[in-house]
């Protein structure tokens, strides 16, 4: 069936207003494991959402086959859902006529090198890992990913766009051995050009990672200073970014609800979400409801402005969207961007001066579950290094950083200069807080 | 399976032909089609009811250990040819092997739903409507109340050169009942999941009311609890979702994903002690209807009682097919994918210690200082370096051999390595809980599980300042 059709069709069966988001997508995977191609992974897939309004409702169904038969069962089940909904919400689909960013299409050019180019890439990444320190012992993760595809959104208001994505990751994965220790640092580059992966630079970090994390010794439980390596601070404050999303908001899961326009952080604390950031690899001019979007400060010297809205929670709030309205699944969730904090004026070095005793941390893990983000609290599995008379000392390791992401944003001394050349998701550089507790020996 | 019928014996065996014609060692096709359904209730009303259908393919070739992949969405009989076609090219060579001739076992049915839905969704919105009420009833400082009923129905159907030719058919629901409690100033969140790989039969045993209130009330309990004050102790995790210790600390490094490549701390040490000798722990996806069981793997392997642990020495790992080989090590009937769109591997299916002799009271009893972890959260581990994390969602502080205060915000750490050895007492009471696990192959269900256990000393983070006591 093509999208008319099935436009027609939904019509035709009684559906007021319908829109459907198409996203087909190429993926290709390689992995190279002891001087061999692992393994080789080509997906060709394809999914078609479809949302529309029956009796005032919307109704969200899926599927990933454009036959009949399948279209015919996703309609009739949205119909159904439609009448099980009882909650008073107002849901749209949009239709204005507006000028979207002029953004260029970006290409990544991984498809004009033969994959023996990239298998080779893989095989040397792993082959002068190895041959780098004595230490490194395996590379358990050398992995070459390729994806390109595109988003449509078309409906029944006179909607009609696409998107493209397209871009490369590489990951290395380094274990480490010295005097029984093991250590595993994990490194990646993302890019839009093959030539552009700096083979060197993600041997160097990889090796850094794995081997100086290794012969680490315990913390002794306090509160002391600490550094958040710039890599921690993205992973943290992303955990915690679905406090600003108009969906949290909506469901009464944020304590920053009611908060629009109040001082919720430091003077020193401004996050921005940019759709259109210069140095990012995904740039978008509208969200997955066809809205456009915009660059906004979310948080303004400290102050919150406002949540990310979709149609949904805009109007719920009475407020205007913000052109956050990104899938999630078979949902719409009002998610950030490109989402920044300004970055401050200190070297890493800088980070440390002046601490007599503190801690370093430049590895985390468990943030799905160490987080209750209605909460605002976190306790997360960490390593990292400590801080001795303003310099970084010996490597640290299975301790457990806890505190509060409000009172912590409240508590940043200094903020780094190290804001990543390339934007993608979110990014914030080092932050120095003044105390979060630290749990050891 | 009326949806796979189009696909014949010969058909299935010139698939494997084309995939197998440039000299692989082996070819696998997996097809699947299905539902995913999610029904979600918040403060009483029914806020969203999502359907997505699920349907494609993948194919495989291995030869000389290189796995070669593709997946699909349009499995007709054309484009599959044409896939293993393009696929085969991936290797250069003559064809090796033939084609065994199929054989479709006969497979024990472990999972025998019988009522996977209700006609016009009835009984789906009853059960939320009840979960619902009963939490927002349960105290005057609930807030919100998030109930969700996800429901999973699979087809699959994998035929191999092996001579695999296996079609089964699944379902997995399970109730998710979510609670914010606020006093005006904080606020807390406590979640706790109950589900089967059956249908809605599983709710007539199952007293819904009661475990959404205990959701409720455990959350109004953490919001006026003490923050942890961190530190090493004794820590007793108790039964049913406790069992993600050993899912986190030991199982994931016995999965061959990571064995196979000696990226695991458990590597070569089979017939070795592991865990202090009173432990046993095994991984069976043969448990009656349960969350993580299956009929038969995602490569059609029956699934199986693996022992892992006995008393205290490592038994087994959990191995796949193309592991098997790499390993010299048995199949364990554990390959599993969350879909056609992941590379099948290794994974756990239901996981947990045995019961020991100790009771519940004796481990509190002999415990002169300790954290109770009553409900656990989830975790990850980094099964090259078996270190681990886990959250506790509701804890208790024991002194003087009683548990005593509420303590919120305990995370627990530790080394897969240590903490096997430093259980010493282990309860009667065996339960098991329901997760998602997600690793390579996607998220898969399973179960986790223990009697209650006290680990001798671990150590605790929290944000709590000074002593507990």
């Amino acid at each position: 069936m093509t999208y008319q059709d099935i436009i027609n069709l939904g019509l035709k069966k009684g559906i007021s207003e319908i829109e459907l988001y198409a996203k087909t997508s190429t993926d290709k995977t390689l992995k190279v494991f002891n001087g061999s191609l692992e393994s080789y992974n080509a997906k060709e897939l394809y999914s078609l959402s479809i949302r529309g309004l029956y009796n005032g409702k919307m109704g969200y169904a899926s599927c990933e086959s454009l036959n009949e038969n399948v279209i015919n069962e996703a309609l009739d089940k949205l119909i159904t859902s439609c009448g099980l909904l009882t909650s008073t919400e107002v849901e749209e689909i949009f239709g204005e006529k507006v000028e979207y960013e002029k953004l260029e299409e970006v290409f990544s050019d991984a498809t004009l090198y033969p994959l023996s180019e990239k298998i080779e890439l893989l095989k040397s990444l792993e082959q002068e890992t190895l041959a780098s320190d004595e230490r490194i012992k395996k590379i358990g993760y050398c992995q070459y990913v390729e994806t390109e595809g595109k988003v449509e959104i078309i409906n029944s208001k006179g909607i009609n766009l696409h998107r493209n994505f397209s871009y490369i990751v590489v990951v290395l994965g380094a274990l480490g051995m010295e005097n029984g220790q093991t250590n595993v640092g994990y490194v990646h580059q993302i890019e839009t050009s093959f030539k552009n992966i700096n083979k060197e630079k993600l041997i160097k970090d990889v090796v850094e990672k794995t081997v100086s994390g290794l012969c680490a010794g315990s913390v002794k439980t306090g509160e002391y200073p600490v550094v958040l390596e710039q890599e921690v601070a993205t992973d943290l404050i992303q955990a915690f970014s679905s406090l600003f999303s108009g969906y949290a908001a909506m469901k009464n899961m944020t304590m920053l609800n009611g908060k629009k326009g109040e001082k919720v952080f430091g003077d020193n604390i401004t996050l921005i979400d940019d759709p259109f950031c210069e140095t990012s690899l995904i740039k978008v001019a509208f969200d997955d409801e066809a809205y456009p979007c915009k660059k906004r400060n979310v948080v303004e010297n400290g102050v919150f402005t406002g949540f990310y809205h979709s149609l949904k929670t805009a109007k719920f709030f009475n407020e205007a969207p913000t052109g956050n309205g990104f899938r999630s699944g078979n949902q719409i969730i009002p998610s950030p961007t490109n989402l920044y904090m300004l970055p401050g004026e200190y070297s890493k070095e800088q980070l440390f001066e002046g601490i007599s005793e503190g801690v370093l941390i430049t590895e985390v893990g468990g943030l799905h579950a160490g987080l209750n983000v209605v909460a605002g609290t976190f306790n997360i599995q960490s390593s990292g290094y400590m801080i001795r008379d303003g310099k970084k000392a010996e490597p640290v390791t299975l301790f457990v950083v806890s505190g509060n992401f409000f009172d912590m944003l409240n508590n940043v001394e200094k903020i780094g200069n190290d804001l990543p050349e390339k934007i993608n998701d979110v990014a914030i550089p080092s932050l120095l807080v003044k105390g979060l507790m630290i749990s050891g020996k | 399976m009326k949806e796979f019928d189009f696909i014949t014996k010969n058909n299935a065996k010139e698939i494997l032909d084309i995939a197998l014609s440039t000299g692989g060692d082996f070819a696998e096709v997996f097809m699947e089609n299905g539902t995913s359904e999610v029904f979600e209730m918040t403060l009483g009303k029914v806020s969203q009811v999502t359907y997505r259908n699920v349907s494609g393919a993948a194919i495989r070739i291995i030869k000389d250990g290189t796995e070669v992949n593709t997946s699909i969405t349009d499995y007709s009989l054309e484009n599959l040819k044409k896939a293993a076609k393009v696929l085969a090219t991936s290797f250069v060579g003559e064809k090796q092997v033939e084609v065994c001739d199929f054989k479709e076992k006969e497979v024990e049915l472990i999972c025998n739903p019988t009522r996977v839905s209700s006609v016009d969704a009835s009984e789906e919105i009853a059960l939320l409507t009840k979960a619902s009420n009963a939490a927002l009833n349960a105290h005057a400082e609930i807030k919100q109340v998030i109930c969700g009923l996800t429901r999973k129905l699979q087809n699959i159907f994998v035929f191999a050169s092996d001579g695999t030719y296996q079609k089964d058919a699944r379902c997995n629901m399970r109730l998710s009942v979510n609670c914010i409690a606020s006093d005006g100033v904080n606020m807390h969140s406590i979640g706790k999941t109950s589900g089967k790989a059956v249908g809605l039969e599983q709710y007539d045993t199952v007293d819904v009311e009661e475990f959404a209130k205990g959701v409720a009330l455990d959350a109004v309990e953490m919001l006026h609890a003490d923050p942890m004050v961190g530190g090493e102790m004794p820590v007793v995790i108790h039964n049913g979702f406790g069992g993600v210790i050993l899912h986190e600390a030991c199982v994931h490094g016995l999965e061959a994903t990571s064995v196979a490549k000696g990226m695991s701390v458990f590597c070569g040490k089979i017939g070795e002690k592991i865990a202090s000798d009173i432990v046993n722990a095994v991984d069976d996806g043969t448990n009656l209807n349960a969350w993580g069981s299956i009929n038969v793997d995602d490569e059609g392997t029956p699934s199986n009682c693996n022992v892992l642990i006995e008393n205290g020495i490592l038994k087994s790992y959990l191995v796949d097919k193309r592991n098997a080989k790499i390993m010299n090590h048995k199949i364990t009937g554990n390959s599993r994918r969350e879909s056609y769109k992941y590379q099948t591997t290794s994974r756990m299916t239901n996981t947990y210690f045995l019961n020991g002799k100790s009771t519940f009271d004796e481990i509190i009893a002999n415990t002169k200082y300790g954290l109770f972890a009553k409900e656990m959260g989830g975790g990850s581990v980094n099964p090259a370096t078996g270190e681990f994390n886990f959250a506790v969602n509701v804890g208790y502080l024991i002194e003087d051999g009683k548990i005593t205060k509420p303590v919120k915000g305990a995370t627990l750490v530790g080394s897969g390595r240590d903490v096997l050895l430093r259980i010493d007492m282990i309860g009667d009471n065996l339960s098991c809980g329901h997760g998602m696990c997600g690793s390579m192959s996607g998220s898969v269900p399973t179960n986790v599980g223990q009697p209650t256990i006290r680990v001798s000393s671990m150590t605790v983070g929290g944000s709590g300042k000074g002593g507990n006591k």
